[in-house]
């Protein structure tokens, strides 16, 4: 059941090809972090898992990554794969889809009453009533979303963090639960203390669940609660923090991901991202954690933002044919092109 | 069963009666069907063993543990061994009744002990095990979704569908599974007593009828569904039959959960899940034959649809399996059938005897509940706006064979 793509079982094939509708349902409501273009072994097991109802297997899989290996070969966080797998069922884009939320708040809630020391269980439920506050709410900007849906978004989100206090004793011995409160302290408009105390305290209860970094980080992003400045201390901060780990990884991680969620093409002209950092910190993930296509298409295309062209040319050199356009942006086709096009020009 | 057919019909719906008369050419000379030789005999019995073969494939993507593989491999090793000798008896055996009936259709020897084998197979399905066995067996149901996701073609999952729900057992209670296994093996070609009958409402008509209310009415925990049957049942609003076989068995698997925590006996609800995922010779069969209909088949079967009279199921002629089904179904306040399921079956299949037809009495179940939602209402319902009423199903003498209905009457039978 938690076998590769080769092995996978009837049934998950027909989950994948009905889930891979819903990929780009929640592209507003989460970091783009998890955008990648393959689905990794981890990714695939948790999501048949949980779209079978197989909660014993869910609950094994996430207690294995915690306890063992959080960190993939290429530097990737497993259990951002593991929760990606989750997401993919969350987000499954069909109609009716209240009542198929609806479904899996009962079915969560049912896994918590089954499993009251769960923390994974727990957390689980509350990530799905987060999902169902985002489908009241949708994925624009605040200022086209209607009172009334604002309104229900909210209470839904309230919803979760009741449902969080009431179980926070258990939910919090597992970091998923501080991803969660740092979910709906973004839509609650927690000040920006509040969330660096939740991210805190998460990192301390499990230092490789480097989601943590990039939620915050999407809460300081100017669409959100933040400002330029507020996104390049935190991403410094983030930087040494893991800087062990990850030397200057996490630095070029986050203002890649920065620049995908929101400033885009800008993001040297906009943010205070240090092209010069964000180099050293793909090179020193390359030297630590070598082989991601994904990350070396990423670091291609900020190469072209940062209008650095013969760091550009010698990766598009390394790329050649093999290009991932996971890592080029949200208009990768294009940007592929003209970077591949200024790149040439003498 | 001494009617005579039509002298020669195409059957090469199945693969392996394809295969099967691929070898039988020689000997289908018309227009008598003489007696089938010693060699065809020998042809018959191989080409049954092959199929049944199939039945209890371990594929090796399966995830089992080794050693509970090579005690089920070994299990059947031995039971495949017994049926290899016990075809020839049970060729010769059909041969001498037939002929004994002056029975002279071609290929109906084949046909009656292929038909014994895949009933074989159904009551090896629904037929439960000793007391330590079923509460093993519901507990594995009851919290391994793993049990429904066999590898391989779902019209063969028998035996990897119970090695897999092995394989979910806590190993100290494996060995007396495995026992009682080898025991409802050699139940094989035996009497069954006291098998229990098909539950009714099915667990599909009774798991879907809670499915439209909680449309209506929403989820709650207790009854809430796997993600993949929320998406398929409540979101796309799919038909239960509409769903791949896996699905189907996951929500024969949530309904089993559901009727117990509603109070439904563990023994009731076991048997339940049993019928409702058993795969039956319509399952294995039944598309196979249907593309195989004749164009006069074909042009028949429409002109009966014209009448209103559905067309016998062409597995159904094949097998030579005729009967009664009891339709139950309910109206609205205007009469209009709004519901109907298959209350009774009393299916006979040539050469099967002493035992239940358990693999063929849902044959005309999708005929009849199809018919029970489109027939005129001719009679006043009960007071609870249900009616009973009877289809009988009978094979004609000529092709095509078509069924004849009686009329619906007032249900209190």
């Amino acid at each position: 059941m938690t076998g590769p793509a080769s092995s996978m079982q009837p049934w998950a094939r027909i989950a994948r090809s009905v889930l891979a509708l819903g990929a780009a349902a929640m592209l507003a409501a989460a970091p783009a972090q998890a955008a990648k273009k393959e689905k990794s072994a981890v990714e695939e097991a948790a999501m048949d898992a949980f779209w079978s109802g197989d909660f014993a297997a869910l609950e094994r899989q996430n207690d294995d990554i915690r306890h063992g290996h959080s960190v993939n070969p290429d530097g990737s966080s497993r259990l951002g794969d593991f929760r990606d797998g989750l997401i993919a069922v969350l987000d499954n884009d069909v109609e009716h889809v209240d009542l198929y939320l609806s479904d899996l708040d009962a079915l969560t809630l049912r896994w918590a009453q089954d499993n009251p020391k769960s923390a994974f269980a727990h957390g689980l439920h509350v990530h799905s009533l987060i999902r169902h506050a985002w489908f009241y709410r949708g994925g624009s900007y605040a200022r086209d979303v209607s009172p009334e849906a604002m309104n229900e978004f909210v209470k839904q989100m309230q919803k979760a963090l009741d449902y969080f206090k009431a179980h926070a004793d258990v939910e919090l011995t597992d970091s998923y639960a501080h991803v969660q409160l740092l979910t709906i302290g973004r839509a609650l408009d927690w000040s920006n203390t509040q969330m660096s105390a939740i991210a805190d305290d998460g990192l301390k209860r499990n230092p490789d669940d480097t989601d943590i970094y990039f939620q915050v980080a999407f809460n300081l992003l100017p669409k959100w609660h933040g400002t330029p400045r507020a996104l390049d201390d935190y991403i410094k901060s983030a930087a040494e923090r893991s800087g062990p780990r990850f030397g200057l990884g996490m630095y070029a991680r986050l203002y890649w991901s920065a620049s995908d969620d929101g400033f885009g093409p800008r993001l040297f002209e906009d943010s205070f991202a240090d092209w010069n950092k964000m180099k050293q910190g793909f090179e020193d993930l390359e030297a630590r954690y070598p082989g991601s296509a994904h990350r070396l298409n990423g670091y291609a295309h900020m190469a072209c933002l940062a209008k650095d062209k013969p760091t550009l040319l010698k990766l598009l050199d390394r790329i050649g044919d093999a290009v991932d356009t996971s890592g080029w942006g949200k208009d990768p086709e294009r940007t592929v092109e003209l970077c591949r096009r200024w790149a040439m020009q003498s | 069963m001494t009617r005579r057919r039509s002298g020669f019909r195409r059957i090469t719906a199945a693969g392996l009666l394809a295969a099967y008369l691929a070898s039988a050419a020689a000997i289908s000379a018309e227009p008598a069907p003489a007696p089938p030789s010693q060699e065809e005999l020998a042809a018959m019995a191989k080409q049954i063993d092959t199929v049944l073969t199939r039945s209890f494939e371990l594929p090796p993507a399966l995830q089992l543990d080794p050693q509970l593989r090579m005690q089920a491999e070994s299990l059947r090793d031995a039971h495949l061994e017994r049926m290899r000798k016990l075809l020839p008896i049970w060729l010769h055996d059909e041969l001498d009744r037939q002929t004994a009936d002056k029975v002279r259709v071609r290929y109906s020897v084949f046909y009656a002990v292929w038909a014994q084998v895949l009933n074989e197979l159904a009551l090896w399905q629904v037929e439960p095990g000793d007391a330590a066995y079923e509460q093993a067996t519901l507990a594995v149901l009851k919290t391994a979704p793993g049990a429904c996701h066999p590898e391989g073609d779902t019209r063969y999952l028998d035996f990897a569908s119970r090695v897999m729900r092995l394989q979910a057992m806590a190993p100290a209670q494996r060995q007396a599974a495995l026992a009682t296994e080898r025991e409802l093996l050699a139940h094989w070609g035996q009497p069954r007593v006291g098998l229990p009958e098909w539950p009714d409402p099915l667990p599909q008509e009774a798991g879907m009828a809670q499915v439209v209310r909680m449309r209506a009415e929403g989820p709650t925990p207790q009854m809430a569904l796997s993600p993949v049957l929320a998406s398929d049942l409540l979101a796309k609003r799919n038909d239960y039959r509409d769903l791949p076989w896996e699905t189907k068995c996951l929500f024969q698997q949530w309904w089993l959960r559901a009727s117990l925590a509603q109070g439904t006996a563990p023994a009731a609800a076991l048997n339940a899940f049993r019928y409702g995922t058993m795969i039956s010779a319509m399952d294995r069969l039944g598309a196979g034959f249907e593309q195989e209909r004749t164009e006069a088949a074909a042009k028949a079967a429409a002109e009966a649809a014209a009448k209103g009279v559905p067309a016998y199921p062409r597995l159904a002629s094949a097998f030579d399996v005729e009967g009664k089904t009891t339709v139950r179904r309910r109206l609205d306040a205007a009469g209009k059938p709004v519901q109907a399921s298959v209350a009774k079956r009393d299916i006979t299949v040539r050469g099967i005897r002493g035992v239940r037809p358990v693999a063929f009495e849902s044959t005309f179940d999708a005929l009849s509940m199809k018919y029970g939602l489109t027939a005129q209402v001719t009679a006043k319902p009960a007071a609870d706006n249900t009616q009973l009423f009877q289809m009988v199903w009978m094979l004609d003498p000529t092709e095509p064979a078509t069924q004849a209905v009686d009329k619906p009457k007032r249900g209190a039978q």
